[in-house]
């Protein structure tokens, strides 16, 4: 077993990998009650569309939701939660974009319960029935989606961003996808990608991590997996221009919104994955953060009550996304155009933000549920746990940033208008 | 886990020393019994109070401020409890040990009381700039109810149960109250506060504990007599027939709330039975008795929501779904109940949902807030700490639960249909 010092954050990662290739990750806490355990598989909502070696595969959207959903069916009468339930744990399960995610969470008997998590998701047992019963079930949380202005609100600004890209499809998949997906479809997923090899396993919490690596090594052994055929996700060429720069809707929301979106072509930028993000956050924020001079004069102004503002990279882009809370659209579009053309950070405020998001750094490492998420982040986003996060953040000067912003082109902007049905 | 409470004449300090955090957390918790006109302007004042303060005029520069002070967060919030309305001011600072800098302790823990012991305030009247974005900012929020069904149809439903129910009223008020709060009515609002209220200062982390106090009592100078302690519940009517209404809303789905009375249930089986019985009967997830009835075995619905009010004495449920499926899912709610009435469950299933009750109250340990509710609650209503409710839940038998139902009774069913544009569709045929 691998020990991963968190430098400058007095925090180990345990960390081993089974012969079949399922990556194990432990992060331990003594003095606490709990254990939270995640089984993650690189499989999400983007994959219907996927290639194993030159044969491809087109399924129904939102097949990788419904698998999700069906998985917990242990046999014909038996579920996850039946054992769960049993044992005083709460189990649960999400599916996002590009991965699903399967989750127990107790205070006794952690080892036990973690390896009841990997036999429940690696069990093979679908049927007709399951299927058949579970479309109605799923498309009425399909349906919840539709009556959230707020999720419809990130798909259409999506779809308006992105021409070729699944991104702009719901999780969940609608109506008429749920409909059509079969238990073949289950199966053939189940088979081409829920291999130990495109999983990881993350504990954290009060376990011994010696004891846990051991149960589920003699667990992993027992199975029997077919050799992994390495599937391919088939991304679609996406285009440099927005989908469409202006759009407005009428939605069920009280107060007008306005949405703004911004592509830039990853490579575009000389920087790798990490430090785009790291970059992206620092500029945002001291431009349109709580401490600005620009959100500071549109609150004062009474042109905006709220916005917010986020950045992540969807495969060859970095999407910067803002929502802003606003009746004055002609007055905030102008504005946000003049201020994007002119990105500033100076010194002061750069060694403030970053000192801040370094304390953060330190307080992440506190709740079971959040260093789990991190570390799901981490691996999914970078291949593993970084270990020196808060030294790459020490070590980002002024002059980083201020390169960084010169090499970024906002130019490619989407807008999106909400306006209130009534 | 060290808990203190020192009486301060008129607040008290309650102090839980623990290493088992990173942080620390304070809250300065003024309370008083739920007054209908004056729960909007003490949202107003909570909210535009940590927006700005005579030192710092915007909010941007308290921002700055909590950015120096290594990313603490400082905000404030009201809450409604039975008939308890709570105005607190929250300070979480990450602990000192962390932080080389001999002034940070001092700076962190005197922060609040320097922004909420001079607010920005001039001739008795807050400053028209910062109440006007607080002013639409809370438009904004009042009006964003309509975006929830969900939310929407649970205060609906409990608005026709008895709109002048202290159950009922909204903490965020309506537009047409908002409208008549001024900058001088929210400065009377001010002195209201700090002249008419219980005030409790609540400290949990690994800090020097005595040096805290010492801090607190030379910065916080809060002179009121003490009230006397609020009286949590609500009495909330019964009806010998329970009320049906439906109405039109523009959602594709229908949502369904049945509020049933917990009527005249003794205060233990309150604090301990009830939870293991709304535990089978609806809110222990998908192996609840109406997560099985309603979702798994006619796939009706996503999940079915239940809220234990226990000072309101109610209990809600909520449900959402197809108009055509309202009358089915209607019958089988009230089939699960009768079912816990008749004792129509295991005593594995009592001793599955006691473990997985002792499993949350364990968890609550391991989490600062809960820690901190749970003294308040055992302040004010002699709520059970933790250890001791965990000793109490496994006491709990069936009769218990059986008991627990028979003091249900159904007061209201709530129909909120997507909008008839056929004109024909009666949800509950």
């Amino acid at each position: 077993m691998q020990e991963i010092k968190l430098k400058g954050l007095n925090e180990t990662i345990y960390y081993d990998e089974c012969p079949n290739g399922l990556k194990v990750y432990m992060w331990v806490k003594k003095d606490i009650s709990s254990f939270y355990g995640t089984l993650s598989v690189k499989y999400g909502s983007l994959y219907n569309e996927f290639k194993v070696g030159n044969k491809n595969y087109k399924l129904p959207k939102g097949v990788a939701h419904f698998l999700e959903h069906v998985k917990f069916n242990e046999d014909k009468d038996t579920t996850a939660h039946d054992y769960f339930f049993k044992n005083g744990c709460d189990t649960n399960a999400f599916t996002t974009f590009n991965y699903t995610n399967y989750q127990v969470l107790g205070s006794e008997n952690p080892t036990p319960n973690i390896i009841h998590l990997l036999d429940f998701v690696q069990n093979d047992f679908f049927s007709k029935s399951i299927v058949s019963n579970e479309k109605g079930i799923i498309i009425e949380e399909a349906n919840m989606g539709i009556d959230d202005p707020y999720t419809v609100m990130l798909f259409n600004h999506l779809d308006n961003i992105f021409k070729n890209y699944d991104y702009k499809y719901p999780i969940t998949g609608v109506s008429s996808d749920i409909k059509e997906i079969s238990l073949e479809d289950i199966k053939l997923v189940f088979n081409t990608f829920y291999h130990p090899s495109n999983m990881f396993l993350i504990a954290t919490g009060n376990f011994n991590p010696y004891e846990l690596m051991e149960a589920i090594n003699e667990n992993q052994e027992k199975k029997k997996f077919n050799k992994y055929l390495n599937p391919e996700r088939i991304i679609k060429k996406e285009n440099k221009k927005v989908n469409k720069e202006y759009e407005e809707i009428d939605l069920n929301v009280t107060n007008r919104k306005i949405k703004i979106g911004i592509k830039i072509p990853k490579k575009s930028l000389k920087y790798d994955d990490l430090h785009i993000r790291l970059y992206t956050n620092l500029l945002l924020k001291a431009n349109f953060g709580n401490t600005s001079d620009f959100k500071d004069e549109l609150l004062s102004k009474e042109l905006i009550s709220g916005m917010s503002c986020m950045c992540d990279i969807f495969d060859d882009y970095l999407i910067i996304m803002f929502t802003i809370d606003s009746n004055y659209k002609t007055e905030i579009i102008k504005l946000f155009n003049e201020k994007l053309d002119n990105l500033v950070i100076d010194e002061k405020t750069f060694k403030r933000i970053k000192n801040a998001n370094i304390a953060s750094l330190i307080l992440d490492y506190e709740d079971v549920e959040v260093v789990n998420s991190i570390m799901q982040s981490e691996i999914l986003n970078y291949g593993d746990v970084i270990p020196n996060l808060k030294e790459i953040y020490e070590n980002i000067n002024y002059q980083d940033i201020v390169n960084f912003n010169k090499s970024l082109n906002v130019q490619e902007r989407s807008i999106l208008i909400l306006n209130p049905k009534d | 886990m060290e808990y203190n409470k020192v009486n301060c004449d008129s607040y008290n300090i309650h102090t839980i020393k623990t290493d088992k955090f990173k942080t620390t957390r304070m809250e300065i918790i003024f309370s008083r019994e739920v007054d209908k006109d004056k729960m909007q302007e003490l949202t107003f004042l909570s909210d535009i109070l940590t927006d700005c303060s005579k030192e710092y005029t915007r909010r941007k520069d308290i921002a700055i401020r909590l950015e120096e002070l290594y990313k603490t967060i400082f905000y404030g919030t009201t809450n409604k409890v039975g008939n308890l309305f709570t105005v607190s001011f929250i300070l979480e600072f990450i602990n000192p040990e962390y932080i080389n800098d001999n002034k940070y302790f001092k700076d962190v823990l005197t922060f609040p009381f320097k922004i909420i012991n001079n607010p920005r305030v001039k001739n008795k009247e807050f400053d028209i700039v910062n109440f006007n974005i607080i002013k639409k900012r809370m438009e904004e929020e009042i009006k964003s109810v309509k975006e929830s069904s969900e939310k929407l149809a649970i205060l609906n439903a409990l608005s026709k149960m008895d709109s002048n129910s202290p159950s009922s009223y909204r903490v965020l008020g309506d537009l047409k109250t908002l409208n008549k709060i001024t900058p001088s009515s929210l400065y009377e609002t001010y002195m209201d506060l700090f002249n008419h209220s219980n005030c409790d200062i609540f400290l949990i982390g690994n800090i020097n504990m005595n040096e805290a106090i010492k801090i607190i009592k030379d910065n916080f100078k809060y002179h009121v007599i003490k009230l006397n302690k609020p009286n949590l519940l609500i009495n909330n009517n019964i009806r010998k027939k329970p009320l049906i209404v439906s109405e039109n809303v523009n959602f594709v789905q229908s949502t369904l709330v049945m509020v049933y009375n917990i009527h005249n249930l003794s205060k233990e089986l309150k604090n301990t039975a009830f939870h293991v019985f709304n535990y089978i009967l609806a809110s222990g997830g998908i192996l609840a008795k109406l997560y099985q009835k309603l979702r798994v075995e006619n796939s009706l619905c996503y999940g079915v929501k239940s809220l234990y009010l226990k000072y309101d004495e109610l209990l809600i449920i909520e449900v959402s779904l197809d108009k055509n499926n309202i009358s089915k899912a209607e019958k089988l709610i009230k089939k699960g109940v009768k079912e816990m009435l008749n004792g129509d469950f295991s005593d594995n299933d009592l001793e599955d949902a006691k473990r997985n009750l002792l499993f949350s109250l364990k968890m609550a340990k391991d989490n600062n807030i809960s820690i901190i509710n749970n003294y308040l609650f055992h302040h004010y209503d002699d709520l059970p700490l933790i250890d001791e409710r965990i000793k109490l839940i496994e006491k709990v038998t069936k009769e218990d639960l059986i008991k627990c139902a028979k003091h249900l009774v159904l007061n209201t069913v709530y129909i909120q249909c997507p909008d008839n544009k056929d004109g024909d569709f009666d949800a509950r045929n």
